[in-house]
């Protein structure tokens, strides 16, 4: 016992490295992969004049920031992205929360609708974008078919620069649904039913229920879908190409990390150190907001009372 | 509020957990209903509510047919066993909220919710939320929104049983002033006998889904009807003692004498029965005849007052409250004669009351 209580405070150094050991290979992996890759992004959009081949700069300084804060295709990408996370989040997220609370309502095939709703997450992008692209097709598409049977006229979604950003809003809405109801579904689940049948019993409308009860007490899963989503919607770029093949007619769909991937590939020779400074400018947006979310759901818990406990 | 339950039955899939209820509930009382875990006194009080539906049978608050009706169109205030505040409201907000749907105006609303606030005790904690209040005082504020809207019928469903031992007694207090100074019919339910005996007009006793006797508590306990009501109530717990009748006179298992009963001469030679005995109902005696039962003093604790003695009689260890005055010590052999209330003989088979 008094020699188990020794080596507990000073045991060998073989016993004290082995916790270590088992770090090891994912400390590396992330290393690698992940903190050498950030911290050389860093350092890279401070690089002046770099040439990717030979790896020689300048030196260092905010030349990329100036130049990409002056460029107008930046500025008009910082703009769409804004528009579409405004546009993308609310929808997405009031969708979800409807389609969810009629998940929750025990019926005999909410099993079955759980699976349907899941079903999008585990179905490949390109697939599903191939799949509302031919939705989205102006002749012979699904929802021209329904614009036209309730009289209105076909709408060319994907040529028309009007109308291929809503296209793009709606996909990204879509593709955002699955992961945002089940995550809503699982705070729903964690509300005792008996605050329901309290309501009810004082004669509570299903719709004051959902509004008075529901809706707080999931607040705390609603902010963290809003924050999950927002986070998301900042980085859309995967959506452009299924649908569009591109940043839409014009550059008119020329999103933040679109913006990105053409500093870096699109361009001869590729400009990494502008494409690296417009990539901090997009890490720094989503910190300020969801760091803005973040501080709106805790003042909203702390009028809640919730701080106390 | 009179209710009649007619005849009332819930079947749950396999289970029935209510077999055959039939009872008319005076109004204006406190009124408990007890029994063991499982006994189904819960599904009346849901079914009264309107949460649970009926299987069969009818409900009616005095002539008026509620087995179909909706639970908000039963003018019922319900208190839920972990009380079920709202979280996100305040106490306030909470006692007001049943208002609120009813679309009282807001002044309004404040002014009721405030003065039954004030009613419970709680009219200081008006701002705080459910998380910040302690066990007795969410009861409070629980009371008050069931009451709030002035309901004709007021059910709490196991109310005490979330408190600490001394909350518990301060708050059934206070259950039986607000139904004294509501008077408004109240029905709780409970499966501790102290409570139920302490506070309630009338005890609903209830087993494994059937109705065993309504009565009030000093009646039950006195005149229980059959062998597990007199079980179920008192503490210390009636002392059962089993016998076969023989020749009008009852012969303890384990005794080789008869015991005179008054109450059991009329009864069959060679019945077997149960001779059921509050500890009260002892009294030492130096008399050694028939009316006396005999046994040998095992253990003796003072409590002041009373002194609870364990007697061996027979094959029986007897539990029995006699007065410290009767100066009794371990190993004596003691007789006992028996008081005429508190002794109780029963079917062995049925439980039926048969003296």
């Amino acid at each position: 016992m008094n020699l188990y209580a020794k080596n507990l405070k000073n045991p060998p150094f073989k016993k004290r490295i082995e916790p270590f050991l088992y770090l090891l290979p994912f400390t590396i992996g992330v290393a690698i992969f992940t903190l050498y890759p950030i911290v050389n992004v860093f350092i890279l959009s401070f690089k002046e004049n770099y040439r990717h081949l030979t790896g020689k700069y300048s030196g260092f300084g905010f030349a990329n920031y100036r130049s990409i804060l002056k460029d107008p295709y930046f500025i008009q990408a910082i703009q769409i992205t804004f528009k579409y996370v405004l546009i993308v989040i609310p929808f997405a997220v009031a969708l979800s929360l409807m389609i969810a609370n009629l998940l929750n309502q025990k019926t005999k095939l909410s099993g079955l609708f759980q699976t349907m709703y899941f079903l999008p997450l585990i179905t490949s992008v390109t697939a599903v974008g191939l799949t509302w692209k031919y939705m989205f097709n102006y002749r012979s598409g699904i929802i021209n078919f329904i614009l036209n049977l309730f009289g209105l006229n076909s709408v060319n979604w994907l040529q028309d620069p009007n109308a291929n950003f809503w296209a793009l809003c709606i996909y990204g809405i879509w593709s955002m649904m699955p992961f945002t109801i089940i995550l809503l579904l699982s705070g729903l689940q964690n509300i005792d039913p008996r605050y329901y049948t309290a309501a009810k019993v004082d004669g509570a409308s299903s719709l004051r229920i959902f509004f008075r009860i529901t809706v707080p007490l999931l607040s705390p899963t609603i902010w963290l879908v809003v924050i999950i989503n927002t986070i998301s919607a900042f980085k859309v770029f995967n959506e452009l190409f299924p649908l569009f093949a591109g940043p839409g007619i014009g550059h008119n769909l020329y999103t933040l990390v679109y913006y990105i991937y053409h500093q870096f590939r699109g361009l001869t020779p590729p400009k990494y150190g502008r494409a690296a400074a417009a990539a901090i400018i997009l890490f720094g947006l989503i910190l300020i907001f969801t760091r803005i979310q973040f501080l709106i759901q805790r003042w909203n818990r702390e009028i809640h009372g919730e701080k106390s406990k | 509020m009179n209710i009649t339950l007619d005849h009332v039955t819930k079947k749950f899939a396999e289970t029935i957990a209510v077999n055959d209820f039939s009872a008319r509930l005076p109004s204006g009382q406190l009124l408990c209903l007890l029994g063991p875990s499982g006994c189904g006194k819960t599904t009346i009080l849901n079914m009264l509510s309107g949460i649970v539906p009926v299987t069969a049978g009818r409900i009616f608050f005095d002539d008026r047919d509620v087995t179909e009706l909706e639970p908000e169109k039963r003018g019922i205030g319900l208190v839920f066993q972990n009380y079920s505040l709202y979280p996100h409201m305040s106490v306030l907000e909470n006692i007001c909220f049943p208002l609120e749907i009813q679309g009282v105006k807001k002044s309004e609303r404040i002014r009721r919710a405030t003065e039954l606030a004030e009613m419970v005790y709680v009219d200081n904690l008006l701002k705080r939320r459910p998380a910040q209040l302690s066990g007795g005082q969410q009861q409070r504020v629980a009371i008050a929104r069931a009451l709030v809207k002035n309901p004709q019928l007021l059910l709490l469903d196991e109310p005490l049983s979330n408190l600490d031992a001394r909350l518990r007694i301060e708050m059934r207090e206070e259950i039986r002033r607000i139904q004294q100074e509501t008077r408004v019919t109240t029905i709780f339910v409970t499966h501790d006998q102290e409570e139920a005996m302490s506070i309630s007009d009338q005890i609903v006793l209830m087993k494994d889904g059937y109705l065993q006797q309504i009565a009030a508590p000093l009646e039950i306990y006195r005149n229980p009807i059959n062998e597990f009501t007199a079980d179920f109530l008192g503490n210390p717990v009636i002392n059962k003692l089993s016998g076969v009748v023989r020749n009008g006179k009852i012969r303890i298992d384990g005794t080789e004498r008869e015991l005179a009963l008054p109450t059991a001469e009329a009864l069959a030679d060679g019945r077997k029965i149960h001779l059921s005995i509050r500890a009260e109902s002892f009294e030492p005696s130096d008399e050694r005849d028939e009316t006396v039962l005999i046994g040998s003093v095992a253990a003796l604790s003072v409590t002041g007052k009373d002194t609870l003695a364990n007697i061996r009689v027979g094959d029986f260890d007897v539990r029995a409250l006699v007065d410290s005055d009767a100066e009794l010590s371990a190993g004596e052999t003691v007789g006992l004669t028996l008081k005429s209330r508190g002794v109780f003989v029963f079917d062995a088979e049925s439980g039926e009351r048969l003296a």
